[in-house]
């Protein structure tokens, strides 16, 4: 009885104390109010961002554009030094393919075109030399680069 | 829903939020309407969703928990950056309690006193049952607890703020049981 007595006090105490809550709850208009200005504001306020997320991808996009030119700049030698990374002429033997008689040479294989950009690159890069590559070079260099002719003797006049 | 739909309902339970704001908040109204700002922005902005697994006031009062506690735990972050600024504020916000409380009955002060010294989740049992008339189903389903858990929260909150209030009363002299059974007071 006691126990039942004291919950509806209890309850009474909770009514009272909702209706002082009540009495000072600012109106539900003043909440609304505040609350839809930050939400239409939000469409104006994604265009800037998409703009400003643009425009950021830009800046790197050129950036690095930049820097890979600069990168491949330092890689490239100047015009001035190419003379002492080419190797000479005589140096470059490659070996020369046999030629029988009677069958025409075989075409040259065309080979794949670099792109332009990357021409002058993959020039250097094939010509290059290694700065000790002449001492590798012997007077019998050409005779062990070239093949021997079978009939050379045969073909000579007596 | 709709924005219309979603602003009747909302409309709807205002008052019933807002308490439920105030009790997650301590009682502090400056912080319970922020929270109620946040909330109200979040079911806008779409970031809570009401998916009908529940009531819509149950839904909304978890949310507003959650909410509360996000905000408790962020300016707790903020007070230990800014101490000094928080302490000059401080005893402004007791001078406004003060004079709220002079309004207040002496028994109603009493039991805000009681009701803040239980423990959280007991509070919130007896403030979701008896301030907002829910289930107990209802108050385990905004707390997050089982329903058994609810319950025993439930009881163990009402013996224990039944015996601060007697505890209280006695020390004050203000005795509300006297009201309640004038027969067992000579």
């Amino acid at each position: 009885m006691e126990s039942h007595g004291a919950e509806k006090r209890i309850r009474e105490l909770f009514a009272e104390m909702r209706r002082e809550d009540e009495r000072a709850a600012p109106p539900f208009s003043l909440h609304w109010q505040k609350v839809q200005h930050p939400a239409s504001e939000l469409p104006h306020r994604r265009p800037r961002l998409r703009f400003a997320i643009v425009a950021g991808l830009c800046i790197a996009a050129l950036a690095a554009f930049i820097f890979s030119k600069k990168h491949a700049n330092h890689q490239l030698p100047s015009k001035s030094a190419q003379p002492m990374a080419v190797a000479p002429q005589t140096a470059t033997a490659e070996p020369v393919a046999p030629t029988i008689k009677g069958q025409s040479s075989p075409k040259p294989v065309k080979q794949k075109r670099a792109p332009a950009h990357g021409s002058r690159a993959t020039m250097s890069i094939s010509a290059w030399q290694s700065p000790t590559a002449s001492l590798l070079r012997s007077p019998s260099g050409e005779l062990l680069s070239t093949l021997p002719q079978l009939d050379e003797f045969l073909q000579k006049p007596k | 829903m709709e924005i219309s739909e979603l602003k009747s309902s909302l409309e709807q339970y205002y008052l019933s939020s807002y308490g439920w704001a105030l009790s997650c908040c301590n009682r502090n109204s400056v912080e319970a309407e922020e929270v109620l700002q946040t909330v109200y922005l979040k079911i806008l902005e779409g970031k809570a969703r009401f998916h009908g697994n529940s009531s819509f006031q149950t839904w909304l009062f978890a949310v507003i928990r959650k909410t509360a506690a996000d905000h408790r735990r962020r300016n707790l972050l903020g007070k230990l950056r800014l101490i000094q600024s928080v302490e000059s504020t401080e005893p402004v916000s007791k001078t406004e309690e003060l004079d709220e409380s002079i309004h207040r009955s002496e028994t109603q002060c009493l039991f805000r006193r009681a009701l803040a010294s239980l423990p959280k989740r007991q509070k919130e049992v007896l403030e979701l049952v008896f301030y907002h008339d829910l289930s107990l189903q209802q108050a385990a389903e905004v707390i997050g607890v089982s329903l058994g858990s609810a319950r025993t929260h439930y009881e163990r909150g009402k013996r224990r703020l039944r015996e601060l209030l007697e505890k209280e009363e006695a020390f004050c002299g203000v005795a509300w049981s006297r009201k309640e059974n004038p027969g067992i007071v000579r």
